[in-house]
C-alpha cells in the first residue's frame, strides 16, 4: 500500500478557470526522497500544499480525485494530526518566524507548545533538533535579528520538534548562499537518513541529483514523467518541458555524440568521473 | 512616554492658566493674563494625569510584554489575541528596519528623502506603500507556517515559559484590592457628608 497516494487529481484555484494541477496519479512510499522538479508556474508548490492537507481547507477552490495517507483521506485527519504527520518548511524564510516568541529556543518550542506537550519532552525535542541542525548556538537570539541561511535552519529545527513521518519542502535554498544552501541539504540527508519521507521542490538540478531517490517532472499542472532519479534525469526531452538537466548528463550526451561511448544515465559529478576515468583507461 | 507626560502636563498648565476663566489675575503680559483659578485647575488634573502616567511608565518599565501577555492568557485571553499582541510588538522593530531599507532604496533611486516638514511628507507615500504591500505578501506564507506549527489545534496548549504568582503576590494583590475598596468607600462618604 503506497504511504502517500494520490488518484487523477485536479485542482483549480478560486477565481480562475482553468486548473493549476490535471489529473495528476502519484503513490510516494514511505522513507524516501522525492524531489518535485519543473518549470516556474509548473504546479509545484500546488501539489505541495495538496499534499500537505493546505489545499483545499486553506486555499479553498475546487479539487477532484483522491488524496490518502496511509490509506485515509487527508480530510479525515484533525489539524493537530496533520500537523504531527507532516512538516513543511517554505521558501521564505523571514515568513516562516513566527513572530510568537523572542528567542530562538522557544521558537522552535512553539509547534510542541501548540500541540499541549509536556515542558520536559519540550525541552528535549528541542534541544535534539538544535544540535542536529546546528542552532543551538543561536538560542538566546531573536529569531528575527538572523540571517536567511540561520532563519532556514531554525525552520527546519522548528518542524523536526513535530517529528513529522513526512516533509514537504519547497524550494528551501532559493534565497540563500552556496554555503547555507549545503547547510540546508546537509540537514535533509540527515532527515533521509532517519528515515524521513521528503518531497522537495528545488531548482538545483545537480543537488537533486545526488540527494533524491524518486522525481516527479511536471510541466504545466501534469506530470510528464516520474521515477527514479537516474531514469528521469537522464531523459533530454525533459529541457523542452523547461526542466534543467545535471551538466553531467548534457556532457555525456555531448561525448557520444563526439562518438566518445560515453554511458548513458550519467547525473552525478562523481558517476562521471568514474566513466571519464574508464573512457580514459585509468 | 516619559517625555509625553511632561509636556502634557506643560501644554495643560500653559494653556488653563492662560485661557481658562478666571478673576484671580497674578501676572499679565501682553494680551495674556495668566489665572489662579486656571493654575488651580490644571495642577489638579496635570497631577491625575502625571499619575496615571507615572503608573503606566512604573508597570511596563518592570514588566515585559512577554510575562504581560502570558499572564493575560493566564486570566483567560485566548491564544489567538495574545499572539496577535505578541507578534505585534515584535513586529515593530522589523518594520522599522524594513522601512529603513525602503528608504534607502528609494534615495538610490534619486528621491528625496531628507529636508524640510514638505519634503518628508512627499517621500511619505513612496515610503509606506512598499512597506505595507511587502507586509500583506508575507502574511499567506506566516499563516501557513503558524497552521504547520499547529496554532489551530485546539488542544490546551503549554508554556516552556512560565510565570507562577509567589505568595507575597497574593499579598500584594489583597492589600491593592482593600485598598481599592476603602477608597472608593471613602468617596461615597466624602459626598455624602
Amino acid at each position: 500500500m503506497p504511504y502517500i497516494d494520490l488518484k487523477n487529481v485536479t485542482y483549480t484555484y478560486p477565481l480562475v478557470k482553468e486548473p493549476c494541477i490535471k489529473d495528476i496519479s502519484v503513490s510516494i512510499e514511505k522513507g524516501k526522497f522525492y524531489a518535485i522538479v519543473g518549470a516556474n508556474g509548473s504546479g509545484k508548490t500546488t501539489l505541495c500544499n495538496i499534499i500537505r492537507g493546505f489545499i483545499p481547507g486553506f486555499y479553498q477552490g475546487e479539487i477532484e480525485g483522491t488524496v490518502e495517507l496511509e490509506g485515509k483521506s487527508l480530510e479525515e485527519y484533525t489539524l493537530g494530526e496533520l500537523t504531527s504527520k507532516i512538516g513543511y518548511v517554505f521558501q521564505n524564510p523571514f515568513n516562516q518566524i513566527t513572530g510568537a516568541r523572542d528567542n530562538v529556543y522557544e521558537e522552535i518550542a512553539y509547534g510542541l507548545e501548540n500541540l499541549g506537550v509536556e515542558v520536559p519532552t519540550i525541552r528535549k525535542k528541542v534541544e535534539e533538533v538544535m544540535e542536529l541542525t546546528n542552532t543551538a548556538y543561536l538560542a538566546d537570539k531573536n529569531p528575527f535579528e538572523l540571517s536567511g541561511g540561520q532563519q532556514q535552519r531554525v525552520a527546519f529545527a522548528s518542524v523536526l520538534a513535530l517529528e513529522p513521518d513526512i516533509f514537504v519542502i519547497d524550494e528551501p535554498t532559493s534565497q540563500l548562499d552556496p554555503k547555507e544552501t549545503e547547510r540546508v541539504f546537509d540537514i535533509i540527508d540527515k532527515m533521509k537518513k532517519m528515515g524521513k519521507t521528503i518531497i522537495l521542490v528545488e531548482h538545483k538540478i545537480e543537488l537533486i541529483a545526488e540527494y533524491a531517490d524518486d522525481i516527479i517532472a511536471l510541466e504545466d499542472g501534469r506530470v510528464v514523467k516520474f521515477g527514479e532519479k537516474h531514469d528521469v534525469l537522464s531523459d533530454l526531452s525533459l529541457i523542452e518541458k523547461g526542466i534543467d538537466l545535471p551538466q553531467t548528463v548534457l556532457l555525456a550526451d555531448e561525448l557520444r555524440k563526439m562518438g566518445i561511448p560515453a554511458k548513458e544515465k550519467i547525473i552525478t559529478k562523481q558517476e562521471m568521473i568514474g566513466q571519464l576515468k574508464q573512457i580514459m583507461g585509468k | 512616554m516619559r517625555n509625553s507626560v511632561g509636556v502634557l502636563f506643560i501644554i495643560l498648565v500653559v494653556i488653563q492658566t492662560f485661557f481658562a476663566a478666571g478673576e484671580t489675575i497674578l501676572f499679565s503680559f501682553w494680551i495674556f493674563s495668566a489665572k489662579l483659578e486656571g493654575l488651580l485647575f490644571a495642577l489638579k488634573l496635570g497631577f491625575v494625569l502625571a499619575n496615571i502616567g507615572g503608573c503606566l511608565i512604573w508597570f511596563f518599565a518592570i514588566t515585559t510584554e512577554k510575562d504581560f501577555v502570558l499572564a493575560l492568557e493566564k486570566k483567560g485571553l485566548s491564544s489567538k489575541a495574545s499572539y496577535v499582541v505578541l507578534s505585534t510588538l515584535q513586529m515593530v522593530p522589523v518594520l522599522k528596519k524594513r522601512s529603513e531599507t525602503i528608504m534607502n532604496a528609494q534615495r538610490a533611486r534619486r528621491v528625496e528623502t531628507e529636508g524640510g516638514l514638505l519634503v518628508r511628507a512627499k517621500v511619505f507615500v513612496p515610503t509606506i506603500v512598499p512597506l505595507v504591500l511587502s507586509s500583506i505578501q508575507g502574511t499567506e506564507e506566516r499563516a501557513l507556517t503558524l497552521e504547520a506549527r499547529g496554532f489551530s489545534v485546539e488542544t490546551k496548549s503549554t508554556h516552556l515559559y512560565d510565570i507562577e504568582p509567589k505568595p507575597v503576590d497574593k499579598t500584594l494583590n489583597i492589600i491593592t484590592g482593600l485598598v481599592f475598596i476603602l477608597i472608593v468607600v471613602g468617596r461615597i462618604v466624602l459626598c455624602l457628608i
